[in-house]
């Protein structure tokens, strides 16, 4: 049964609130933790030496900090819909409990991920130092995985909202694997497009801005055959622009 | 001008395709016109084959229908559709993303999608009619009421011209289909009309409904609101999409029974008799065969095996609701299931549990016999001597293979001519709704209003497309262009009118049902008093209780058990406790989540504590279970009001439960093969 008005607008507001703040935060970097600092011998190539003063400049576990803001701030919006749908299909005392639980799980596997790309990262930027050439390639390597079929079947398996078990330990467990087979179609289909920003090195926070708003809008769109698209699938900008003409026409 | 849309029995001579002075009636400009149609190929937008996949197709892959199956129902395999349509060539991507795969099913788009759709339909078939075979210049599409209550003809039955093989001229008639097996599966076609016990009759109840678009709880009349989001738990179906809509797609369409000997046999078990023959010889391995029981109202269908038990009441082929026959009395036929269940046997084997329905074991020969679970031999008591009543079940062949008709599933159905006459019933009554009954589509001043106005758009998804020529001109529509039947906005903003001989609000059903809460205050309260109500105004949903695990349904009666919350169903028993107008008692709700299958031609009956609550058809449960669909898989959700049960439960003391019975049981048997699964069954309840 469907959620009450009331109660997914407040599930809306709480979730959008949290991820507007983690974007001012993001957006403030403190202690620089959004962007990789270099020295002299960081930009000098690939060496020990190089490596460990990178590590030491940029310890892995801020990196992390930061990629896990990032990871709230973009794609919380994105997950309204599983944790309505957690609500809507759970005991009362419980929803709170379980849709922590999918975010968890959900969150671990972007973390996870986080791991390899942040490593991916710090390479990149030992091998060409300070070069927006990594982050030129993998813009190329996002768009052929956005048109692929591969990319299309990542966001159909995304739209799977199986039917939880309502007590016990069963709910609990199901909420939390729920998170982390989302979690899994929602990096498998964005990964490309996240790892783009973080190559930057300037216009970072406008591309991070940009990204998510493809991602929300991608998540948006119905379910289709995997084949090769070229469509950018910016299906919140439709319902933006028409929301938009029929308040005017409205008010005229 | 304005065209008048007339009745496919009453003015065309009893459903034929000449008048009595032996003028041609709309039946048959109809045939002609559909012919034309047909003998075009697919690529051409004007063709028959093309208009039937803009409702929905297996043929190409498309995000409306998913991956097309290899099988049947592939439309290459369709031996209905000839070779001159040329499957093999379809139109190019940028026509079939545009047109195809677009009906509007569980949604509030349902009436306002199909009346686009068959104006541009009729306005291509009359441009033929008038212009290429110089007929009725004046032609509209006539309309099938399938619930009209004529003493002149039978009306239920499928319009005479669709059962003959040919036309006056001796040309092949294109509105004879043969993959169109009505609601008994032997090609007799007619529409089950007037009470069943299992609740699976067509009716036009819907049209007393008030509201167009209905809350999280009801669906309303044309359904609920349709968001950017479309997979079964967020859609929610109209009462006119779901009866008769859905009702007449099922039972028109229905699957193919094998031709036996004994299909559609009926035998009356007498309870105080032992093992009786039904004379059908179990071959191993072969035909399996389906015992129900009759939905007959007049049939005997109760019995019992005690009449000291069950208070002295006889009940169904269940058996006694208490009695479960002991280990230690073994000579009764079977222990451990209910005394007094209809059981079966063959060649003298061991026996089985039928109940209201189960498919007999085909693994061992000999003649199959059925009888009442009871001491057959007096062993322990009266035996046989006090029983009292009979049950009457039908044998039904289980189909070996799914083989369902057009009309039963939405990604063939627009290939049967009886498609629209059905969707002009529809619109006909859609339109009565309106103008008779004084009923107001959503408008701008409604919450949603403006989002259903300006249709699929508002939430970007694509914009409603007919085509209506043979290059693939679109007229694009939203549902403020076809509010109305007369002034319609046509392409190129041209109005259109047409209208119905027959804006009566109701066909079959005179009375509306009596206002719901007053008549459950007055019962709650035990006076009769309360006669106006105000509307609840529920603000809060949630879940009470569910079952365990998914549900895969068995041919006949499943059973489970839905277990209830006892913290959550304190704030229901509360409520009811209250029973003044001010707090309104809850409602509670029983619904089957996430139903997937291929069985569309199905129904499924649901009973709670062994009263019935329902029946709902599976129309459409194949493209929902598909996971490359706008649906995603998730199959189809079905909500019935219980609140009537918990009533009474509250007022008999019996308010505390821990668990709900409750019994699903598919109308026909599944084909071999075919499973049909249960995501959850749950009790939600809707309150402050
Ligand atoms: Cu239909």
């Amino acid at each position: 049964m469907r959620l009450s008005r009331n109660s997914r607008i407040k599930i809306n507001t709480v979730i959008i609130s949290i991820s507007l703040l983690t974007w001012v935060l993001l957006l403030i970097n403190p202690g620089n933790i959004m962007t990789i600092e270099h020295c002299p011998v960081t930009i000098s190539g690939p060496s020990t030496a190089s490596v460990q003063m990178l590590l030491e400049m940029n310890p892995l576990s801020s990196q992390l900090i930061g990629w896990g803001l990032m990871v709230i701030a973009m794609m919380l919006p994105k997950i309204i819909t599983p944790i309505q749908f957690i609500y809507a299909q759970s005991l009362k005392r419980y929803r709170f409990r379980l849709a922590l639980l999918f975010v968890l799980g959900y969150v671990s596997v972007w973390m996870i991920a986080g791991v390899f790309m942040i490593g991916a990262i710090m390479w990149l930027s030992l091998l060409v130092p300070l070069s927006n050439t990594p982050a030129l390639v993998v813009l190329a390597v996002a768009l052929v995985w956005q048109f692929s079929p591969i990319k299309q079947r990542f966001l159909n398996y995304g739209h799977q909202h199986r039917v939880l078990p309502a007590f016990g330990w069963e709910a609990h467990k199901a909420s939390f694997s729920f998170g982390i087979t989302h979690g899994t179609w929602c990096v498998g289909s964005g990964w490309a497009m996240m790892l783009f920003p973080m190559l930057l090195q300037e216009w970072h926070n406008v591309a991070m801005l940009f990204v998510t708003f493809l991602m929300i809008s991608e998540h948006m769109e119905h379910p289709r055959p995997p084949r090769w698209h070229f469509d950018l699938r910016l299906k919140l900008l439709r319902i933006i622009i028409a929301q938009t003409k029929i308040r005017l026409m409205k008010r005229a | 001008m304005t065209y008048t849309r007339k009745n496919a029995w009453d003015d065309n001579n009893g459903g034929q395709f000449t008048n009595t002075d032996g003028s041609y009636t709309d039946l048959y400009w109809y045939a002609k016109g559909v012919q034309v149609m047909q003998a075009r190929p697919i690529s051409d937008p004007t063709s028959w084959w093309f208009y039937a996949a803009i409702h929905g197709q297996y043929l190409i892959n498309n995000s409306g229908s998913g991956s097309a199956p290899l099988e049947y129902p592939n439309w290459k395999k369709v031996e209905y559709i000839p070779s001159s349509a040329n499957l093999g060539t379809p139109p190019p991507p940028k026509q079939t993303d545009l047109f195809w795969d677009q009906c509007q099913h569980q949604s509030w788009f349902f009436p306002p999608w199909h009346r686009g759709y068959l104006v541009a339909f009729e306005n291509i078939l009359r441009n033929i009619i008038v212009e290429q075979l110089g007929g009725n210049s004046e032609w509209a599409l006539p309309y099938w009421n399938y619930l009209n209550q004529s003493t002149t003809y039978q009306e239920y039955k499928i319009p005479t011209a669709f059962t003959l093989e040919t036309l006056p001229d001796g040309t092949p008639n294109p509105l004879f289909v043969r993959e169109r097996f009505g609601p008994n599966g032997d090609s007799n076609v007619y529409i089950v009309v007037g009470d069943q016990q299992d609740g699976t009759q067509a009716d036009d109840e819907c049209q007393y409904d008030k509201t167009y678009t209905g809350t999280s709880k009801s669906g309303g009349y044309g359904g609920g609101k349709t968001g950017f989001n479309h997979s079964g738990n967020f859609s929610i179906t109209g009462g006119l999409e779901m009866n008769p809509h859905n009702w007449v797609h099922n039972m028109v369409g229905g699957l193919n029974s094998e031709p036996l000997s004994y299909s559609g046999t009926e035998m009356v078990v007498q309870a105080n008799q032992p093992w009786q023959t039904t004379g059908i010889d179990i071959v191993k391995d072969g035909e399996t065969v389906f015992i129900g029981i009759s939905t007959d109202r007049n049939a005997p269908t109760k019995w019992t095996a005690d009449p000291q038990d069950n208070n002295g009441g006889l009940y169904d082929a269940n058996g006694s609701p208490d009695i479960i026959v002991s280990a230690d009395q073994p000579l009764y036929p079977m222990v451990g299931v209910p005394m007094g269940a209809l059981i079966g046997r063959v060649g003298g084997g061991t026996p089985f549990l039928i109940g209201t329905g189960a498919v007999v074991p085909n693994d061992t020969i000999g003649l199959l016999e059925l009888c009442i679970n009871d001491d057959l031999t007096g062993a322990y008591g009266a035996g046989l001597t006090d029983n009292q009543g009979a049950i009457t079940v039908q044998f039904t062949p289980t189909p070996s293979e799914e083989f369902e008709g057009l009309m039963a599933d939405p990604g063939l159905a627009g290939l049967d001519p009886i498609f629209f006459l059905h969707h002009a019933n529809i619109d006909r009554m859609w339109t009565a709704w309106n103008v008779t009954g004084e009923n107001s589509n959503p408008t701008s001043a409604d919450p949603n209003g403006a989002d259903w106005l300006a249709g699929p758009s508002a939430n970007g998804n694509s914009q409603f497309a007919m085509p209506v020529d043979s290059d693939g001109t679109p007229w694009y529509y939203k549902p403020a262009d076809v509010q109305s039947t007369m002034n319609l906005k046509y392409y190129n903003n041209v109005l259109y009118s047409y209208t119905y001989n027959d804006l009566s609000l109701t066909s079959y059903d005179k009375q509306p049902s009596a206002s719901g809460l007053a008549k459950r205050l007055n019962k709650l309260r035990g006076i009769n008093n309360v006669t106006e109500a105000t509307v609840a105004m529920h603000t809060s949903n949630e879940l009470v209780g569910s079952s365990n695990n998914s549900i895969v349904l068995n041919s006949g009666a499943t059973k489970t058990e839905v277990k209830i919350d006892a913290d959550s169903w304190g704030l229901v028993a509360n409520s009811l406790a209250q029973k003044s107008i001010d707090t309104i008692p809850d409602e509670v709700y029983l619904q089957l989540e996430n139903v997937t299958g291929t069985n569309n031609s199905n129904f499924l009956s649901v009973y709670v504590n062994n009263i019935l609550v329902g029946a709902v058809s599976l129309f459409g449960i194949r493209i929902a279970s598909m996971q490359n669909t706008a649906h995603g898989g998730s199959g189809l959700t079905f909500k019935f009001n219980i609140s009537d049960i918990v009533d009474d439960l509250y007022i008999a003391g019996n308010i505390d439960i821990d668990s709900l019975n409750v019994s699903i049981r598919t109308k026909k048997p599944l084909p071999k093969g075919s499973i049909i699964t249960v995501g959850r069954i749950s009790v939600y309840r809707s309150g402050q």
